[in-house]
């Protein structure tokens, strides 16, 4: 049959492609330069015991960011921002997602690009700081946790047990040269003695220490650094929210930060040069509709994820 | 009388369409329907108390294709056949029954008492219920009115569980034990499970048959299209108890009780629609739906189509092309 | 060498439709297939949560993109013995995304969607689209016969869904939410140009002779049950040979209730799963233009019969994509 219409016309046509984090392009490695912040989800629940559900916790954030779901009108993201999907990982072999992790972080910041993880479990993060100190050699990364929990237990046989949340943040001070390479905020009033003794030498301000005035933390954080010219990576836990419609592998304490307070501690850090993130620890509803949960989640991700533009911003 | 009706209690949704009076204005071989809205007690889940709304909803959902029609006609695709909605249908409905949200006895007493009313002004009684209880309501309200009946009741069990303050009574029991009849007065299809003995040893007395779920599924719906027509033999005049709970669980999740194996709706609908039991009426029974415990619908879909099709030739009428 | 060299776990990454590549409409051509969502639903029906529906397929949907996954190398299809062709698949089934309509009034969502499918159409691509309701198939229908243009009309195959009481009344009494009636209002439809397959509910008296009087087909559940495959795709070629472009509509109220719970009218007597995908893989042998689909409401409880219902509509899907692609072997279906 024939079509009326030339078909050489090009007609203005706009689609609501598939949801991706922010409404960033979607890409994949050879769209990733200096300049760029490649996000990530990473589907992998399996090896903190718990609750499981934080694998979903990528594509809820993704539906988050849709026009269709979101309960907020969202700005379009910015074109540094690129989906580069959700990393590979092998739910049921700790020490093969480890290596495939620390593998695909590192090509990621081979190409000069920062790396945001979002979703999954806490365990999995140490791979990809390994991943990226080894793309960057980079021998004065600090580490800024917000978390209620320590997570410094004793690190195991990494062959029994290669990947552990309990141990995780202990296994991060390692990688940068000890406890005093790690900051810790938001953490619990309560925390078992011999994970405080391991950072008796760090910075650790508790949720209730945390007080509104977030520039004065930076400058203290940046005061006690060693070195001058340090680079950041900041791994957000949504377990240090006290907020009970929002669910994490923690239980529901009533004591922590609400999620204004903690958007207000990423703004304020977001000064300080931070080289790649997370944001993990966050168990979605998985109602098709989405659900506010996700949308506060998704907030505070955009948060880090302007918090590193910014880093970005001053080195362009 | 005193009506013990609920004012706007269908809050404009009436059963096919039938518009809302009052008792004084039943006139002969109408359709009189009347909503008990009363709720199932523990151990059996709540949720009953919606059955009537929900199934007045529901048939005229039921009923859309035919209002559509500027005529009032449907065609049976598979057998080329015309129905028509009769236009003379009579019918009204008085709405819901008050202060019944738990069964008890003087609740029961009202039941008997409003059927009692309905049949002496010439009105074919259909409660819409609500817990299965009130049948007995209903029986009662029967017993002193018309001429002997035969009870047909298609339900999973053969008693009426406790409910409120009420203990558990046996179907059987609702009817009086004619010695001198040899005719089967009670037919029950669809048992399913384990039953008491004592239930069945009562049915004896009354010559009862039972059908069960699986004798429908493994020999299809004309074992029990056969025990009806039996049945409709030797009864002059029928009361018919459709229970929801007869229905599977699987297929309609909306009853006080579970159903493991029990009927499809398709099986209640077929049963029903062939048996032409319209003419012998006296009485008609739809209970223990409960709308909210099945969130897809389909049981009040089912009660609703079952109802419409034990009523048969008193709404529709086949009609030449 | 990409980002992944290893398979996905299944609920992981983007979720297109069946893992489908990304693509934009000006990259299609003659041969490929488009999915694209409308997420929109109006208020006449008792159910809400249709506008989820497309975002609830693609989540089914990813069980089924295994023709993207390395691991799968060898799919086979088990009740045919036989190895399923997925070289092609990859490079002529894409994902449109969704048609942007969040917002809009009515009117103006329905120009976007007539817009987009007259773009899709003009590419000589087929499509799928993934509802909404039923009242997306009016503006779809006009995408197509602006694409024809010169007052041609479409050829339409209803699937489930509701049926006019008659087309001779005034056109305010009528409703949009039956689609046959709304395109028969636009006039993108002769009422001879149709075939209804399994409808809720029995035709009306005058309607049934209307079609009878345009020469036009109902065809309940338990008839097609009766047919074979091939009388089945006679239908739709039957249709097709007029030299109109035919639009499909498959309503999920056409499917027995039980098996999905998720239909805003419960059709007790529906089709059975293997009766359904005996009709998509039929008619997908012949040259339609869009497969609309509708009447799906994923956010009904129950989570189990909520999602066996989403993933009954893919599986059904995926015969009618390998069928309408020509991966059945059957000669006249290798174009579109």
């Amino acid at each position: 049959m024939t079509l009326a219409m030339d078909t050489t016309e090009e007609l203005p046509l706009s689609m609501q492609p598939v949801p991706s984090f922010f409404g960033a392009s979607i890409g994949d490695i050879e769209d990733l330069s200096e300049g760029k912040i490649a996000v990530t989800g990473i589907y992998c629940d399996h090896f903190s015991g718990g609750k499981p559900g934080a694998r979903y916790a990528a594509r809820q954030l993704r539906y988050a960011s849709w026009s269709s779901l979101a309960h907020e009108p969202t700005p379009p993201a910015s074109d540094m921002i690129i989906d580069v999907g959700d990393l590979n990982v092998f739910p049921t072999e700790p020490a093969k997602t480890m290596s495939i992790l620390e593998e695909q972080s590192r090509r990621i910041h081979q190409t000069g690009a920062k790396l945001l993880a979002l979703g999954g479990d806490y365990s999995v993060i140490p791979a990809l700081v390994l991943g990226q100190l080894q793309a960057t050699q980079d021998s004065r990364l600090q580490i800024i946790r917000i978390s209620r929990r320590l997570d410094a237990a004793t690190i195991p046989d990494p062959r029994k047990t290669p990947l552990a949340r309990a141990c995780a943040t202990r296994q991060l001070g390692e990688y940068c040269g000890g406890a005093s390479s790690v900051t810790l905020l938001g953490v619990s009033d309560v925390t078992a003695l011999e994970e405080y003794d391991y950072f008796s030498g760090a910075f650790v301000r508790s949720a209730r220490q945390l007080t509104p005035e977030s520039d004065k933390l930076v400058d203290e954080i940046v005061a006690g650094l060693a070195h001058p010219n340090v680079t950041f990576y900041l791994s957000v836990d949504i377990d240090v929210l006290a907020w009970p419609s929002i669910c994490t592998n923690s239980p529901y304490l009533g004591t922590g930060l609400t999620p204004e307070q903690l958007i207000m501690l990423i703004e304020a850090l977001g000064k300080l040069p931070i080289a790649g993130a997370d944001v993990t620890g966050f168990i979605p509803d998985l109602d098709v509709s989405g659900s506010s949960a996700s949308a506060t989640v998704a907030r505070i991700s955009r948060c880090v994820l302007e918090a590193m533009s910014q880093e970005v911003s001053r080195c362009l | 009388m005193n009506r013990h009706i609920d004012e706007a209690t269908t809050t404009g949704v009436t059963f096919a369409s039938f518009p809302e009076r009052a008792l004084e204005q039943i006139s002969n071989e109408s359709i009189v329907v009347f909503g008990v809205p009363a709720n199932s007690t523990l151990p059996r889940q709540a949720g009953c108390a919606n059955g009537p709304r929900a199934i007045r909803q529901s048939t005229m959902s039921a009923l859309s294709c035919y209002f559509n029609s500027p005529s009032k006609t449907v065609v049976s695709l598979e057998t080329g056949k015309a129905t028509s909605f009769r236009s003379d249908a009579v019918g009204i409905d008085l709405g819901d029954l008050s202060d019944c949200n738990e069964l008890s006895t003087e609740a029961l007493q009202r039941i008997a008492h409003l059927t009692n009313a309905v049949v002496d002004e010439g009105g074919l009684p259909v409660l819409l219920g609500g817990d299965g209880r009130a049948l007995q309501g209903l029986i009662e309200g029967l017993k002193s009115s018309v001429a002997p009946f035969g009870l047909l009741v298609i339900s999973n069990r053969l008693d009426l569980p406790s409910v409120s303050d009420l203990p558990g009574v046996a179907v059987s029991a609702l009817l009086p034990a004619d010695s001198s009849s040899e005719n089967c007065s009670l037919l029950v299809l669809g048992v399913n499970g384990v039953q008491p003995y004592s239930n069945m040893k009562s049915m004896h007395h009354l010559h009862g048959k039972v059908v069960s779920a699986d004798e429908i599924h493994e020999q299809g719906t004309q074992v029990a299209l056969d025990a009806i027509q039996q049945f409709a033999i030797q009864n002059d005049r029928i009361v018919c108890v459709i229970d929801a709970e007869v229905l599977d669980t699987g297929h309609a999740a909306g009853t006080p009780g579970l159903n493991v194996g029990g009927l499809t709706p398709l099986q209640l609908i077929e049963i029903l629609s062939e048996s032409n039991l319209s003419p012998q009426l006296s009485g008609i029974c739809v209970s223990n739906v409960a709308p909210s415990l099945d969130a897809r619908g389909h049981s009040q879909y089912a009660a609703a189509e079952a109802l419409l099709a034990v009523l048969g030739e008193r709404l529709f009428k086949e009609v030449p092309l | 060498m990409p980002l992944r060299t290893a398979p996905l776990p299944r609920m992981a990454g983007h979720l297109s439709f069946m893992r489908s590549n990304r693509a934009k409409a000006e990259e299609l051509q003659p041969g490929t297939l488009a999915v694209i969502g409308v997420p929109l639903e109006s208020s006449e029906s008792i159910m809400s949560g249709a506008r989820f529906s497309p975002l609830a397929i693609r989540e089914t949907s990813v069980y089924f993109g295994w023709y993207a996954n390395p691991q799968f190398s060898n799919p086979t299809d088990v009740n045919a013995r036989d190895a399923i062709d997925k070289s092609s698949i990859n490079e002529r089934l894409f994902d449109l995304g969704d048609v942007p309509v969040v917002g809009l009034a009515r009117s103006e969502a329905d120009e976007h969607i007539t817009h987009t499918i007259e773009k899709v159409f003009a590419r000589g691509a087929t499509s799928v689209v993934l509802g909404g309701d039923n009242t997306i198939v009016a503006p779809i229908a006009r995408g197509i016969t602006h694409g024809i243009g010169n007052g041609k009309t479409v050829a339409f195959i209803q699937i489930g869904g509701r049926m006019p009481g008659t087309t001779c009344a005034k056109s305010e009494s009528r409703s949009s939410s039956v689609p046959l009636d709304a395109l028969l209002i636009d006039g993108n439809i002769k009422l001879a140009d149709t075939t209804i397959l399994a409808p809720v509910g029995h035709p009306t008296a005058e309607f049934a002779q209307e079609m009878t009087d345009s020469g036009a087909k109902i065809i309940s559940s338990r008839q097609l049950n009766d047919m074979d495959s091939d009388a089945i795709t006679d239908l739709a070629f039957t249709l097709s040979n007029r030299e109109l472009p035919v639009i499909v509509n498959l309503d999920l109220s056409s499917v027995a209730a039980e098996l999905h719970g998720m239909s805003d009218r419960p059709t007790f007597d529906g089709m059975s799963m293997e009766l359904l995908q005996q009709v998509l893989v039929a008619i997908g042998r012949a040259p339609i233009v869009t497969l609309i689909v509708t009447g799906l409401y994923p956010t009904t409880n129950g989570l189990s019969i909520v999602k066996t219902g989403q993933r009954l509509i893919v599986t059904a899907l995926l015969g009618y994509i390998r069928a309408r692609l020509g991966l059945f072997n059957v000669p006249d279906s290798d174009t579109n």
